[in-house]
């Protein structure tokens, strides 16, 4: 028999549409899920907090992959972007395009996924909606949520001195590479997987104690490109040590092989934050403390002697400039 | 060893560069790196800055993407959007401009492109897809080669009757030839190409060093291996030699990759070649042998194109030594890796892109 399908009648409103949301989505999804099936979701604001507000489209092939799938990915990423604003994720709004064609089985396993994430992060699903686009006309699953979250204590960027330390939470740019490998259809046995988590947990236990002047989880276009964003027009740099820099030898090994940067390369489970000197042993102990922390470091710091620059200083001493990509980097010919 | 960190040991870095300056003393010389995926390495690691003032490094014509001549972009182009063809690519070609439009515009108006790591994963779209006539862009260099050479074995053996290859390999050592024939760029030694010497050998090097009395090392592409290939070089040039050396041992031998000659000579024969901003060079490249000319795209579509380099771009000087990227005028202000004019500033291997990524 053949698997059941995604049809253009799950999109047209009426009895099947109902039995995909209730049964799929609202089943699955459980108390991570929206309390009624109304128009919309009324929320108790938390008292005298300011609210902070994202939105964020996922469009990914595969749709599953090591490490995590087109869900995990859509509830992970909202939930990041909140948290390195200094917020608590609170709640989410779902929207998702499917196409005809696509499995439920499938279906199944990604809200799956997405519910556990957002057990996980502690956020709620409260809105949604699904259409259907006919064969053809997507690509298996288009997702965007969106993310309202309570600010708990503003960053303070323009606080930033020289000295101050550049950390980051783990191994840099699996994510980008594992999609990448995937992809690129090589057939290397490599235990490349995506590093999506929700980073919540660990930013607020990291806030509890250390003063985070900064932070930003380095999504496209990897660490290079978040810290070119921060240093521009600003009378300081950063310079990181190649040497400190945290990469697995899969990701080392396949950027070398297809001629790419892991600094510039996604992840989607890590962040950069920059601290005074002074706490920076403690920042890294307390995210190493976190799953999602194990390989934390201190990559860098902030100088005066390359304003508005990021530098590499690379193992032989000598000194390059990261600059911004203009597009996706291209994998090189040889 | 660990190609991850012992051939970029510091300490051993230390030792050739003050090695380098000893042997260079007072005497100044300019050493071309061949190979575009050298002169990454080379600006990736700022290596000038372990080089005493007297050595000077030049960019060569050794990435394939900057020499593509403009009229292939034109062929590309014509069929994917003319032709209806699914064109199967190296990813560093996509964004190299043609005369009205790259590849990446190409797609954007609706024609089929699909970035390949290997050849052979177009013979297997072709095998995917019998309903299209599946092009793959073969270009390179001596490396790449063998590859296309082995995806062009394959479709004869399937017998597929709608995969071709849109041909413009070249060939090292006679665009060293033209090079050095022409006395315009003064170069005193080569680093010649890691990947392109582990295919030919570096006995295809021996006539020109002993013709025109220059010395030649076999570079890899670790900075430890291009530190060696200088350091042998300046050690040559300080005894007044021209010997052709090898830097790259792990990987390269005199008779090169036999096997991989052999595919070469079977699919292949020498032709001119023709160079972006270089022109023709006699001998310089490679046509695809009349036996498989049913997969030869130049035969089985009629691509009419009208080519024109763009106006001001001076990536032939560029490629040939005889200008670095920043003495173009159009360097980093009209033609930037977003907006790139000449072929130079858009694969990560090309000396401009690299000069502007990296600051020169």
């Amino acid at each position: 028999m053949n698997p059941p399908l995604v049809m253009l009648g799950h999109g047209a409103g009426g009895r099947l549409t109902r039995q995909l949301v209730r049964d799929l989505f609202c089943r699955h999804l459980g108390e991570a899920g929206p309390p009624t099936m109304e128009d919309g979701a009324r929320l108790e604001t938390p008292a005298s907090a300011e609210l902070v507000f994202t939105t964020d489209s996922y469009v990914v092939s595969p749709l599953e992959f090591p490490g995590g799938d087109i869900g995990s990915l859509a509830v992970c990423g909202t939930v990041n972007d909140l948290a390195v604003m200094g917020a608590r994720p609170l709640w989410l709004s779902l929207g998702v395009v499917l196409e005809a064609g696509l499995e439920l089985e499938r279906l199944e396993r990604i809200v799956c996924s997405m519910a556990a994430k957002a057990r996980e992060a502690g956020v709620r699903i409260v809105c949604g909606d699904t259409k259907v686009v006919e064969k053809g006309k997507g690509d298996g699953i288009f997702i965007n949520t969106s993310g309202i979250g309570a600010l708990e204590r503003p960053l303070l960027p323009e606080s930033i001195a020289p000295g101050d330390q550049v950390i980051v939470s783990g191994t840099l740019g699996d994510h980008g590479m594992a999609l990448l490998t995937l992809r690129s259809g090589f057939r290397v046995t490599s235990d490349l997987r995506s590093d999506c988590a929700p980073l919540n947990g660990m930013v607020s236990a990291l806030r509890s104690e250390v003063e985070v002047k900064w932070m930003r989880d380095p999504t496209r276009g990897g660490l290079a490109t978040s810290l070119c964003e921060l240093v521009e027009d600003r009378p300081w740099g950063v310079v990181l040590e190649e040497g400190e820099l945290p990469l697995s030898e899969a990701v080392q090994g396949v950027a070398e092989l297809l001629g790419l940067d892991p600094l510039y390369s996604a992840n989607e489970g890590k962040m950069v934050c920059i601290v005074p000197p002074g706490q920076a042993a403690r920042a890294v102990q307390l995210l190493r403390s976190s799953p999602y922390g194990r390989s934390a470091a201190v990559v860098g710091a902030v100088s005066t002697a390359f304003p508005g620059k990021t530098i590499v200083r690379t193992r032989l001493g000598t000194s390059r400039v990261l600059g911004l990509l203009s597009a996706d980097p291209l994998p090189r010919i040889c | 060893m660990s190609l991850l960190g012992d051939y970029s040991d510091p300490d051993v870095a230390r030792k050739l560069s003050a090695a380098i300056t000893r042997a260079v003393g007072d005497r100044p010389c300019s050493i071309m790196e061949v190979c575009g995926g050298q002169t990454h390495t080379i600006y990736k690691y700022r290596l000038r800055d372990l080089l005493p003032e007297s050595v000077r490094l030049v960019s060569g014509p050794g990435c394939p993407v900057c020499v593509t001549p403009i009229r292939y972009i034109d062929a590309a182009v014509s069929l994917g959007l003319d032709h209806g063809a699914l064109l199967c690519t190296f990813g560093d070609l996509l964004r190299v401009p043609g005369t009205v439009m790259s590849l990446e515009g190409a797609a954007a108006q609706g024609a089929r492109i699909e970035i390949v790591y290997s050849p052979l994963q177009a013979v297997e779209r072709a095998e995917a897809r019998p309903d299209r006539q599946v092009v793959l862009l073969g270009i390179g260099f001596e490396t790449t080669l063998p590859g296309i050479g082995l995806a062009l074995l394959r479709a004869r053996e399937r017998a597929l009757v709608n995969f071709s290859v849109l041909l413009s390999a070249k060939r090292v050592p006679p665009v060293l030839d033209a090079l050095l024939g022409s006395g315009r760029a003064a170069i005193d030694g080569f680093i010649t190409p890691g990947h392109v010497t582990a295919v030919i050998g570096t006995k295809a090097y021996d006539g020109l060093c002993a013709r025109y009395g220059v010395p030649m090392a076999v570079g890899g592409f670790e900075p430890l291996d291009l530190l060696g290939a200088i350091h042998m070089l300046v050690g040559e040039l300080a005894r007044n030699g021209s010997a052709n050396l090898n830097a790259y041992g792990r990987a390269v031998s005199a008779e090169g990759n036999l096997r991989a000659q052999q595919v070469i000579e079977e699919v292949f024969e020498e032709r001119d070649g023709e160079f972006r901003g270089l022109g023709v060079i006699p001998g310089g490249g490679y046509g695809i042998r009349g036996t498989f000319s049913a997969f030869d795209a130049e035969r089985r579509f009629d691509i009419n194109v009208e080519s024109r380099e763009p106006a001001g771009c001076r990536c032939g000087e560029i490629l040939c030594g005889i200008l670095q990227p920043w003495q173009c005028p159009l360097f980093g202000t009209d033609c930037t890796p977003d907006t790139p004019v000449g072929s130079c500033m858009v694969s990560n291997e090309g000396a401009c892109s690299a000069a502007f990524l990296y600051g020169g």
